[in-house]
């Protein structure tokens, strides 16, 4: 048995996850800091990306559809932004700024979701504690890594709570609708905090007894191979690709 | 016994929650070494909060909690939190790690050990509780009675002297509270189980505590106090049904060791097998996590 058993796409590409990690910000800041592309620079970057996640074993599907989730945020960005070049208020200036102004919306969106897809590519191909690993490897501080270490614990239990209270409210309140039910998840949403406070405080607790002193532990050092390199190498050179598309 | 005898003292031992709940006053035990003990009490009797004081997770607000003689006190905190483990009632806050071996893991890396020996004692805590096919599953993925199995082994794997259970068979089928119950039969340690679970404190316990209102309110062998139905139920709590089966229709003594107690060790029959079999004999299989070093 296996201390910390490495998933199984990590075993059989035996990438480190720092190399995976590096990789995805050489992507994502040569992208977030160049002049918007065009359509057939950004369907490029995400068949490019597509193709990273395929050749890692990752799912393909997925890992594109998870990336739109970023839309409606970024989405929100995008329609107000045109208006940071208003000078005057005006129906015409209105119309005028945006008529003008959807070539930048179109760079917030893609952008946006270049950017949240190269995380989910990296998400989908990593294991978490891998991710993990690499992060602290690469120098994230303590704080941070816990943070994300019970968020990938306790998002399902917190969702498993959330569904159980639905359906007890379901089972006493079967006809609430309107305000009301919104008052009620109101106050679900509190409760919910207040039991999330409370779980806080019970696995520290559970750490504390356990010789927690601030720093989880983590177990020995990554490998780091060619292969790694090579992996690195290539985003590098994506990534300055970009830049240097005129 | 001396102070430098016990494995766990507690002195005097009082605590206020800040709302201005009082949840122990004047609690004053003393637990030897290999000693088996319930602590029952009815819910709000002040078991976790006492719980809570033993390896120093709460701070004892008036009087003094020793471990093997030593004050607890900060100089002492980590030292104490290697030597008493904590097995909380609820292992969902126990198994916050990504997967199962990393939280057995979580324990022996805070102490220090290498990695070799952490995985050593990661191995053979996760056989012991049979769960050892499990280790790269996430804790959340596991069923209630792997969870409470698993909750037991990241504290088995710290190798404590002294273990403490807050309700370790609570909310299990019988067949996973069966287990747990052997599992904990055959562990060779210094036991403090708090429970409400009277069969299971009848079945592994050589001694039983009664804490209700803060308060010690009896302390004897398990044999004389769990039988004493008018103290039990004066504080909330029942008679095993373990006890009834074996000798139905009997009034238990008020005091005095019960006659027919099962030997420490043993694992009595449960309801529907044979009333009145002896127990097997669960032989002790050494502290499961221990490697033979001093974790202090």
């Amino acid at each position: 048995m296996a201390n910390t058993p490495p998933s199984e796409t990590d075993q059989a590409l035996g990438l480190d996850p720092r190399a995976k990690i590096l990789a995805a910000l050489c992507l994502i800041a040569p992208v977030a800091l160049t002049p918007p592309m065009g359509l057939a620079e950004f369907a490029l970057i995400v068949t490019c990306i597509a193709a990273t996640v395929a050749v890692l074993e990752g799912p393909v599907g997925v890992v594109l559809l998870r990336a739109l989730l970023v839309l409606p945020f970024a989405g929100a960005i995008a329609l107000f932004a045109p208006l940071a070049r208003l000078e005057t208020w005006s129906h015409e200036a209105v119309m005028l700024v945006y008529a003008q102004g959807w070539p930048l919306m179109l760079a917030i969106l893609s952008k946006a979701y270049v950017s949240v897809l190269a995380v989910s590519a990296l998400a989908a191909t990593t294991a978490p504690p891998e991710l993990l690993r690499g992060l602290r490897a690469l120098g994230v501080p303590d704080i941070l890594l816990s943070l994300l270490t019970f968020i990938l614990r306790y998002t399902a239990l917190f969702r498993e709570q959330i569904a159980a209270m639905r359906v007890a409210i379901a089972s006493r309140a079967p006809r609430l609708r309107g305000w009301r039910r919104l008052r009620l998840y109101g106050a679900l949403g509190g409760n919910l905090f207040v039991r999330a406070y409370e779980r806080g405080e019970q696995v520290y607790d559970a750490m504390l007894a356990r010789g927690y002193t601030g720093v989880l532990p983590t177990p020995g050092h990554l490998n780091w191979r060619s292969a790694d390199s090579r992996f690195l190498a290539l985003g590098l050179a994506f990534g300055l690709a970009i830049i240097l598309y005129p | 016994m001396s102070a430098a005898d016990s494995a766990i003292e507690v002195r005097d031992l009082a605590y206020r929650y800040p709302d201005g709940t009082l949840a122990l006053e004047g609690v004053s035990l003393r637990v030897a070494p290999g000693e088996r003990v319930a602590l029952l009490g009815p819910n709000g009797a002040g078991k976790s909060t006492l719980i809570g004081h033993l390896n120093g997770i709460l701070p004892a607000q008036r009087g003094q909690v020793l471990i093997a003689g030593q004050a607890l006190t900060r100089a002492t905190l980590a030292w104490a939190r290697q030597t008493v483990g904590v097995v909380f009632q609820d292992p969902d806050n126990m198994l916050f790690m990504t997967h199962l071996a990393d939280d057995v893991a979580f324990g022996p890396r805070n102490q220090g050990l290498g990695e070799e020996r952490v995985g050593q004692r990661v191995e053979r805590v996760l056989e012991l509780v049979g769960l050892g096919e499990l280790a790269a599953k996430p804790g959340l993925h596991l069923s209630f009675g792997q969870k409470k199995r698993a909750a037991l082994a990241t504290v088995l794997a710290m190798a404590p002297r002294v273990l403490v259970l807050d309700e370790p068979t609570s909310n299990l089928d019988p067949r996973a509270k069966r287990a747990m119950i052997e599992l904990l039969a055959g562990l060779d340690a210094t036991l403090i189980v708090a429970t409400h679970d009277m069969d299971l404190a009848w079945t592994l316990c050589d001694r039983a505590l009664v804490l209700d209102g803060g308060r010690l309110v009896a302390d004897g062998p398990a044999g004389a106090i769990m039988v004493d139905a008018a103290l039990m139920h004066r504080h909330g709590l029942e008679v095993p049904h373990l006890a009834l089966h074996r000798y139905p229709g009997q009034v238990f003594p008020q005091d005095g060791e019960h006659p027919h107690r099962h030997p420490p060790g043993t694992i009595p029959e449960y309801p529907g097998h044979e009333p009145g079999a002896p127990g097997a004999r669960v032989p002790a299989r050494g502290f499961p996590g221990g490697d033979g070093e001093d974790p202090g």
